[in-house]
């Protein structure tokens, strides 16, 4: 169990945006995190990171609590990827793959010499894996933004950091280059680490998700294999949908 | 470009631009009677044209044009716009303000306090900008922080003209807000050379930060990036660097702004690497306009920061049209 969440409460400005949330985080699994728009899921993803400050609750990751690490310890751990993902400058692709090793005391401002043997395979490894070696000298802002995606998703895998968070990955690609991002994180599960993702797409939720973790008002209202909590009541009572559901496969038809 | 050849490159073009600060004037003084002068051999009044006026005159430009423009591309990565400077943002306002100040009420008795005041208002600016900015995901309401800084500065500068106790004081004062290096002398530099050595760390300590920042605050949060610590060395460095180069020159603005706009490309846009080349760039840039100010002909000679801005201002604006969205 690599990141464990137990009784998560988060409270702003008196609203309480997640209430008594737990979960953990498993090697090998691709967890998604589902729900409508307002359930709390980017909230309770800026907790699990650390971002944010849980009101009440803990969270460990990697058998530590998440309070005591450092940034860096914690960086090495846990890599997120943020729904907001401008890039304030327009960086070439390689330099800001390379941010991911900065919790390894990788710098552009330091000389490359600098950058171990295994900061440079890491960097290597994570632009090969997102089809990123044709495009790692180009500057951002002349990519589309399903490159723009891989670039995030490579810096992300850069850190080595064996648990993953992303929020919203996929959201505005075409379908072709969400099923790229959704194996990448699918093959960083698979060799080891644990990923959570909240998706709005779910169709490729339940094809690439080990577990699904169903979230409303603020609630965790269930967790578990794909095959037992994907259910067409669930999405009629989370989501207000009507969908057919037959194994992995899912059809919404509609309002419920 | 690499960066340590852009370096290299801008760190001699500086070099040569300070030996032809110190050898252009009325008196034109050729490169071996410079060099005689500085080691003290020469003649007498070379020496003193030399180390009592060109040199302390051209050192002022460059350590001002370099603490403005490390200060505008510290607060640029550290906000994420390349809008941000200490004067857009009321900083050199503030630290211009506080060392009125001492100077209308004849409060500067040490050496000292000018700088002092000049650093406490710099730091006062960028601590409540910084203040705002955790608040604030919009660049635009810290832009207007900064122009309420800046007006706010301002009129308690004219509330300090109006009640000025003699109007000599009050010559002295005008003279000295429209930013000039004209008559600096060696201790002068000394005054504001420790607030500049603290400033230089601080800002070279930040610079790996500021790169990782390109990514978002979140997003660099969990790449490992402090970022209470790192907005406390973007806040004391900058704050520390204007604060020093105003009490020094009084307000000069937009190098702070020009220097890092021209390096950015050649070093891919990295807010970390781009700190170091700006201020080559922005103490070059000064020296050469001061040098424009003294051979320009005319019975008086125009203030630097005057030039400064006359040249500047058109150049933000350019920067911000060309900018898509803010």
């Amino acid at each position: 169990m690599l990141l464990n969440a137990d009784n998560i409460t988060l409270i702003k400005n008196k609203h309480t945006l997640v209430r008594g949330a737990s979960f953990s985080l498993q090697v090998g699994q691709l967890t998604a995190l589902l729900g409508p728009n307002g359930a709390g899921k980017s909230s309770l993803l800026k907790v699990a990171t650390g971002i944010t400050k849980t009101s009440i609750g803990t969270v460990q990751l990697d058998g530590a609590d998440l309070d005591t690490l450092s940034t860096i310890e914690r960086a090495r751990k846990l890599a997120y990827l943020p729904q907001m993902r401008e890039l304030a400058w327009p960086s070439r692709v390689r330099d800001v793959v390379a941010l991911g090793r900065y919790a390894y005391g990788v710098s552009s401002t330091r000389s490359a010499h600098r950058s171990t043997a295994r900061d440079t395979d890491a960097i290597n490894k994570a632009l090969t894996d997102c089809d990123l070696n044709s495009l790692q000298k180009r500057n951002c802002d002349t990519l589309s933004g399903g490159e723009l995606a891989r670039v995030h998703c490579a810096r992300a895998l850069a850190s080595e950091a064996p648990v993953l968070i992303a929020d919203e990955p996929i959201t505005a690609l075409d379908p072709l280059h969400a099923f790229h991002i959704m194996t990448l994180l699918q093959t960083h599960a698979r060799n080891g680490g644990a990923v959570l993702v909240v998706l709005h797409d779910l169709a490729l939720a339940a094809r690439f998700a080990d577990r699904l973790i169903w979230m409303q008002q603020g609630k965790l209202v269930a967790d578990g294999p794909v095959e037992q909590t994907l259910t067409e009541d669930r999405l009629a009572s989370v989501f207000g949908v009507e969908g057919r559901v037959l194994g992995r496969e899912v059809t919404l038809l509609g309002p419920a | 470009m690499r960066a340590s050849t852009l370096n290299t490159l801008l760190a001699v073009t500086s070099v040569l631009a300070l030996v032809a600060a110190c050898s252009i004037g009325s008196v034109a003084i050729p490169v071996e009677r410079l060099l005689a002068a500085l080691v003290g051999t020469d003649s007498a009044s070379d020496v003193i044209v030399v180390w009592h006026i060109r040199l302390p005159r051209a050192l002022a430009a460059y350590l001002v044009g370099a603490s403005l423009a490390a200060s505008g591309a510290a607060l640029q990565g550290l906000l994420r716009n390349p809008l941000a400077e200490p004067g857009v943002l009321g900083v050199s306002a503030c630290a211009a303000l506080g060392a009125s100040a001492v100077i209308l009420w004849g409060a500067a008795t040490s050496p000292w306090a000018i700088p002092i005041a000049a650093v406490t208002g710099a730091l006062t600016a960028t601590a409540l900008i910084a203040a705002a900015a955790v608040n604030t995901r919009s660049i635009l309401t810290l832009i207007l922080v900064g122009v309420g800084l800046s007006s706010f500065a301002g009129a308690l500068m004219s509330l300090m003209l109006n009640l000025a106790p003699h109007p000599f004081s009050l010559a002295d004062l005008i003279s000295w807000t429209l930013g000039s290096v004209a008559n600096r002398s060696l201790p002068d530099i000394a005054f504001a050379a420790p607030f500049l050595l603290v400033a230089a760390v601080f800002l070279t300590v930040a610079r790996s930060g500021l790169a990782v920042l390109t990514l978002g605050e979140e997003a660099a949060t969990t790449a490992g990036v402090n970022l209470l610590r790192l907005r406390l060395l973007v806040i004391f460095g900058a704050g520390l660097a204007t604060g020093a180069s105003v009490a020094l020159a009084g307000a000069i603005g937009f190098v702070g702004i020009i220097a890092p706009h021209l390096i950015r490309p050649l070093v891919h846009h990295d807010p970390g690497r781009s700190l170091f080349p700006s201020a080559l760039l922005g103490g070059l840039l000064l020296v050469l306009a001061d040098i424009g100010v003294r051979v320009m002909p005319g019975s008086v000679e125009l203030k630097l920061g005057v030039v400064a801005a006359l040249l500047g201002a058109p150049v933000f604006v350019l920067i911000v049209l060309r900018r898509r969205g803010v």
